[in-house]
């Protein structure tokens, strides 16, 4: 086993990725950093006891997605940012690229997905992660990972589908 | 935007979301680890204080039910049962008073009056019967001298 490192250096080469997962996640800069700190500090305080672990940077990815999908972040974190960033940058420049409105559109849908469908979106199409993998994350069956999956991107087609209907009736 | 998948892959890598200073980030880390281990020593604190407590409680409470220290309230004994009073039996029959001899009389005949030891005579104060030889009163005497008696100067 090689020697673990630092506290502090493994938080300077893990934590970007962590706080960009936890971004994906959560869609929320500050909700993101406010969980990747907390986990963190957590793991920094049980830094000497963590030495038999054998892969420092999956523990700590498994347990921001733990802390994202406990009960206890989302009662503590319940309120969503009411303005539309998507908006506010089609009115600052009205030729903005088409991609950024879609892309905002989209995460406008991420946010109303229960926090389960969304992690295994993550998962899937931002990590590529095998439904084994994301099943064995989440501690439940791999059908139950396809389930939520089939379920996301078919309120994600639906959607799209009545906004595309809708700007082709405009 | 023409499939769902493409489109979603498309916004989740979207580099935007992967501008974090690291630096920064370590210092909120560090300033939340020291918060967190302040509050676990005060909480570590705290159950220390309410153990020690209890086991002194527990200790003191087992001393005083062992040596009767507390002022518990006793039920009172029940009182003994009631003597049974002796009941008459055929074994031993109670014999009667004896009867008296004679009739009960007065003591002294009623004719003798009763006898009265006289009190001491008690007068008038008398002077002693034997008479002094020489009276002790001293009485003044007024002298005269005599003339014959005084010499001749």
């Amino acid at each position: 086993m090689s020697p673990s490192p630092s506290f502090e250096s493994f938080v300077l080469a893990t934590g970007p990725e962590l706080v960009a997962f936890a971004r994906r996640l959560t869609l929320d800069h500050h909700r993101a950093e406010d969980i990747v700190q907390d986990v963190l500090a957590r793991l920094g305080l049980s830094w000497s006891r963590l030495g038999g672990v054998d892969d420092l940077r999956a523990y700590a990815y498994k347990a921001v997605l733990n802390d994202f999908l406990s009960w206890r972040r989302r009662r503590s974190s319940g309120e969503r940012p009411w303005a539309d960033p998507g908006t506010r940058l089609r009115t600052a420049a009205p030729a903005a690229d088409e991609r950024v409105a879609d892309r905002d559109q989209l995460r406008g849908v991420l946010a109303q997905l229960p926090p389960v469908q969304r992690a295994v979106l993550v998962l899937r199409y931002y990590h590529d992660r095998p439904d084994s993998e994301i099943a064995e994350l989440l501690g439940c069956r791999e059908a139950t990972v396809r389930s939520h999956a089939h379920r996301a991107l078919s309120v994600l087609r639906a959607t799209t589908a009545h906004q595309t209907s809708e700007g082709s009736s405009r | 935007m023409t499939d769902p998948e493409d489109a979603l892959r498309a916004a989740l890598r979207d580099p935007d979301l992967d501008a974090v200073p690291p630096t920064d980030l370590l210092a909120g880390v560090l300033r939340r680890r020291d918060r967190l281990r302040r509050r676990r020593q005060r909480l570590a604190t705290g159950a220390a204080a309410v153990a020690a407590v209890a086991v002194l409680g527990g200790v003191t409470a087992a001393v005083a039910a062992a040596t009767g220290g507390y002022g518990t309230v006793v039920p009172a004994d029940r009182p003994d049962p009631p003597v049974p009073a002796p009941t008459t039996t055929g074994a031993e029959p109670i014999p009667a008073s004896p009867a008296p001899s004679v009739a009960p009389g007065p003591m002294m005949p009623p004719s003798q009056p009763p006898f009265v030891v006289p009190p001491p005579a008690t007068g008038i104060p008398r002077a002693e019967t034997s008479a002094p030889a020489e009276s002790t009163r001293q009485y003044p005497r007024t002298t005269t001298p005599s003339v014959e008696a005084t010499p001749a100067g």
